[in-house]
């Protein structure tokens, strides 16, 4: 089982009168090859889960395991790419080009793979080629998102960790990372992403991770989720429930605009005949 | 004229211009968005408003003082402060109340009057119980919440939100919606910078900015009327997606108003639950 937490409970500022206590008792499996959405409000404790996933905090109590190691050991450490919420903390380069290579240089690729490395993964972001030369802090929010995530994917990780990878970036950006990231994933990559674009998320994860108060609240396929009587619904799933409200018999449990539509249709049609 | 921009370039040492000749006028209490993709201009526009930035050529006024003037950068950011898309990069204290005072401290307003601006503050953005927080421990939506509160406790004219929604959940993007809404109706001037075209329905005008200049000014209403909105990549609500699939099926006969959510949802359930 390459990612397993068990128990697993954690607090800031442990052992002083500020402590915080972010997540209790957690449990659950990511199986190999599989993309994990993890859902939840703003402080349910997604991105401190991921800290322990990749190693950088340790939990007061219980374990977290990558293939059997320990989080955070030395011998998982190549396997595991990681972004951040915020890419300025993982970008430190003199130009855009140094940053991406860093990764693959320290992982002991020839200078020559390393180009090629770095090639594909910023075409794989979408990232300019003509800002490879630039500074990496000259670029807008969502260029240095876009940078930071070609230098994770350079390493070719097995496992990606991913925590608001869309946030800032606009409409086209968003789309060409989303389908490349299903393109990845496709390839045998472990993929956890933290994330509030649900609609997008959806019609990628296979499994959804709901938190809530640092305890999980769900954990299943995302059809599942879909059914399941949480807070948190994709906006045409909340109108489909909105018109059954209202009297209109149709499936609630839709997520995208073409599934509504067609849903519509043929209820409305249903509907005509009837009265004929 | 509250903002007047004239024939405004603007370029970062070395680098090609990035803002190429804006013309804008902003009113007193209007609720402006600016729109546009990554990378168009937006951001430095925005501090091209406060004097984070000067113009490299042409000029901006603010309240009629000139940006470009450095006695006037005081009282003009004064009267108008941004909030930035990353907020851990304007925490400069150890808590969040203390944070908060920082901007009144600076403007030298009488200690009894910075607890109380600290305690509206607060309460505006539902951070009272967090006010003995170190703020870098906070969520990024609790986080995004301190550096507004601390913006408002200097009671600028005008408040700049540079995409501040981007760490927030839907639960915390309401929260900043109703939050800025009630600015408005305060008569405060909100200058919105976002890509996410959903979040400013109700804004009184749409800027679009593309590859640094200006190509729609209007309301949303209009804005939506354009038919390249694809090729401009504007992402358009689900909810007007739909809404736009049914009318052009000819299943729904009428035009509706498109600036609200919630009230384009409620209009076609009426008008679907009639059928």
């Amino acid at each position: 089982m390459p990612i397993v937490v068990r128990d697993v409970t954690y607090s800031y500022s442990k052992g002083t009168s500020l402590e915080n206590q972010v997540l209790n008792n957690l449990t659950f499996k990511v199986d190999e090859g599989k993309f994990t959405a993890i859902l939840g409000d703003t402080g349910a404790g997604k991105s401190t889960l991921l800290r322990l996933v990749v190693g950088l905090l340790k939990p007061d109590n219980g374990t977290v395991l990558i293939d059997g190691f320990d989080a955070g050991h030395r011998s998982v450490k190549g396997t595991i790419g990681v972004l951040f919420q915020n890419p300025e903390k993982q970008l430190f380069s003199k130009t855009c080009y140094e940053d991406i290579a860093f990764g693959p240089l320290n992982l002991g690729f020839e200078k020559e793979d390393v180009h090629q490395k770095v090639l594909t993964a910023s075409a794989i972001v979408g990232f300019e080629q003509k800002n490879l030369e630039t500074s990496p802090f000259k670029l807008s929010g969502g260029e240095k998102k876009k940078l930071a995530l070609a230098g994770v994917l350079a390493m070719e990780p097995k496992y990606l960790i991913l925590d608001e990878p869309t946030t800032g970036l606009d409409y086209c950006g968003k789309k060409g990372l989303l389908s490349n990231l299903g393109l990845i994933h496709s390839k045998g990559t472990t993929i956890i992403m933290i994330t509030h674009q649900l609609t997008e998320l959806l019609s990628l994860a296979q499994d959804v991770l709901y938190l809530k108060d640092g305890t999980i609240d769900f954990h299943g396929s995302v059809q599942e989720f879909i059914e399941f009587p949480s807070s948190n619904k994709p906006p045409i799933t909340h109108f489909m429930s909105k018109l059954n409200e209202h009297g209109l018999q149709v499936n609630q449990n839709l997520y995208t605009v073409n599934e509504a539509f067609s849903e519509i249709k043929s209820y409305v049609h249903k509907r005509m005949k009837d009265h004929v | 004229m509250f903002i007047q921009i004239k024939n405004v370039y603007f370029q970062y040492s070395k680098g090609n211009p990035v803002i190429k000749g804006i013309d804008l006028e902003i009113e007193r209490g209007e609720f402006v968005a600016i729109i546009g993709k990554n990378g168009c201009g937006k951001s430095t526009l925005s501090k091209l408003l406060n004097g984070l930035l000067i113009p490299t050529s042409g000029h901006i006024l603010i309240d009629g003082l000139n940006t470009a003037s450095p006695s006037n950068l005081l009282a003009i950011r004064k009267k108008a402060s941004i909030v930035f898309q990353n907020p851990i990069t304007q925490f400069v204290r150890t808590t969040v109340e203390e944070d908060i005072a920082f901007g009144p401290e600076n403007l030298n307003v009488p200690t009894d009057e910075i607890s109380q601006l600290v305690n509206n503050s607060l309460e505006f953005t539902s951070m009272s119980e967090f006010r003995y927080r170190e703020p870098k421990t906070l969520s990024g939506g609790q986080m995004q919440r301190t550096a507004i509160a601390g913006v408002m406790a200097m009671e600028p004219e005008c408040i700049i939100f540079d995409e501040v929604t981007s760490m927030l959940d839907q639960k915390g993007k309401c929260e900043i919606f109703a939050y800025i809404n009630k600015l408005k109706k305060i008569g405060k001037t909100i200058i919105y910078v976002t890509h996410r075209i959903e979040e400013v329905l109700d804004a009184d005008r749409f800027v679009h900015l593309d590859n640094g200049i200006i190509d729609f000014i209007g309301t949303p209403t209009d804005f939506f009327k354009l038919d390249d909105l694809d090729q401009m990549g504007i992402e358009v609500p689900e909810i007007v997606q739909l809404y736009s699939m049914l009318y052009n099926e000819g299943i729904i006969k009428q035009s509706l108003e498109i600036t609200d959510i919630s009230r384009l949802e409620e209009n076609l359930c009426q008008l679907l639950s009639e059928m």
